[in-house]
């Protein structure tokens, strides 16, 4: 009967102690504070975890407040940099990159190449391959447009940022 | 102003509102950060990111508390730089400058060898517990506002906190600075 006495109330314990931080932040509805309040009332080992938990919170709440040394705000300038202007140019720079690879692959796999000439019933010439459309042109085309892209893109927000410089 | 229009006018690409929203939470934020990370120059560096990962992403608020979501960006960039740090082994706590700490809220002075035991145990705690504690007794967060930033239900809040609590206590009491 004893142990089962003590028992029922080890697990009451338990129970009371999971509320206990609630009890401290006030955060219990009335009728679990009051079975709190009513079993730390009778039981001397939850009053004493109470106190410690307190202790414990005080010591927390007791630690000091530190003051930013700079402040976090965030500057104009990241935003301003990139207009329209800069915005479509690296657009346009990023459009011919992904076509000149598109080209590229294609022209490495062999996609842009004639299909073989029908034999004709004369002496066969030795070059049978031939290029429908100048590829290898296109290619180094391409690369000198995004050349001139990136340059222009390269120049216009370097201009932008010390424009803004000079502005602050 | 208040707060909702400030948020709709960052919303809309206004940096100058955006930048009253951080002048009105940056001294929280990086206190939050500091106790999380225990080191102020580390705080430091994650509030400025996290106030940039907000700019950007600040279309995406959904209206509800500024502070809880701002919170929330800090907390799990807090958490990634934590990751980081056990991966290199390096969790330490790093002395705060004099000159940055302010004011003391409770009226207690502590000891430094008591502030530091005190930083060093609540590093000790698991994040979730860590992040409970802190946004409780730095912030003063409420149980509801600690679990829209936790992402998780009251009950798992009340039941990390008290926890985390019992766990720093245990351990401060390991080090005899409660009896």
């Amino acid at each position: 009967m004893k142990m089962w006495f003590k028992s029922l109330r080890k697990k009451e314990c338990d129970r009371v102690r999971e509320l206990l931080s609630p009890y401290i932040d006030d955060e219990l509805h009335s009728e679990e504070r009051l079975k709190v309040q009513a079993h730390l009332e009778s039981c001397q080992s939850c009053r004493e975890e109470l106190e410690s938990i307190r202790e414990t919170v005080s010591l927390i709440r007791g630690m000091p407040v530190i003051e930013p040394r700079r402040s976090f705000t965030i500057s104009e300038t990241t935003k301003k940099i990139w207009d329209s202007t800069l915005r479509a140019l690296s657009t346009a720079t990023a459009l011919v990159a992904v076509f000149l690879l598109v080209i590229f692959i294609g022209d490495i796999r062999h996609y842009f190449d004639a299909a073989p000439l029908p034999s004709p019933p004369w002496p066969q010439p030795t070059e049978v391959r031939e290029y429908y459309w100048p590829v290898r042109e296109t290619e180094f085309g391409l690369i000198g447009l995004i050349v001139v892209l990136a340059t222009t893109a390269l120049v216009y927000w370097r201009k932008r940022v010390q424009k803004l410089q000079r502005r602050k | 102003m208040e707060e909702a229009e400030l948020v709709r006018r960052s919303q809309q690409g206004d940096v100058k509102a955006f930048n009253i929203l951080i002048e009105c939470y940056q001294k929280e934020a990086l206190n939050f950060a500091a106790r999380m990370l225990g080191n102020l120059p580390d705080a430091e560096d994650i509030c400025q990111d996290s106030w940039l990962a907000a700019w950007k992403s600040i279309k995406r608020f959904k209206g509800g508390r500024f502070r809880s979501w701002i919170l929330s960006i800090v907390a799990n960039a807090c958490r990634d730089e934590f990751r980081r740090r056990k991966k290199r082994r390096s969790v330490s706590v790093t002395d705060f400058p004099p000159q940055a700490i302010t004011d003391q809220r409770s009226g207690a002075t502590l000891s430094h060898e008591m502030l530091k035991a005190v930083q060093e145990a609540l590093l000790q705690l698991p994040h979730v517990q860590r992040l409970a504690i802190t946004l409780r007794e730095f912030n003063g967060l409420s149980y509801d506002e600690i679990a829209k930033v936790m992402g998780c239900s009251t009950g798992t809040v009340r039941s990390r906190l008290n926890r985390g609590r019992i766990n720093l206590r245990n351990l401060l009491r390991d080090r005899g600075f409660i009896e």
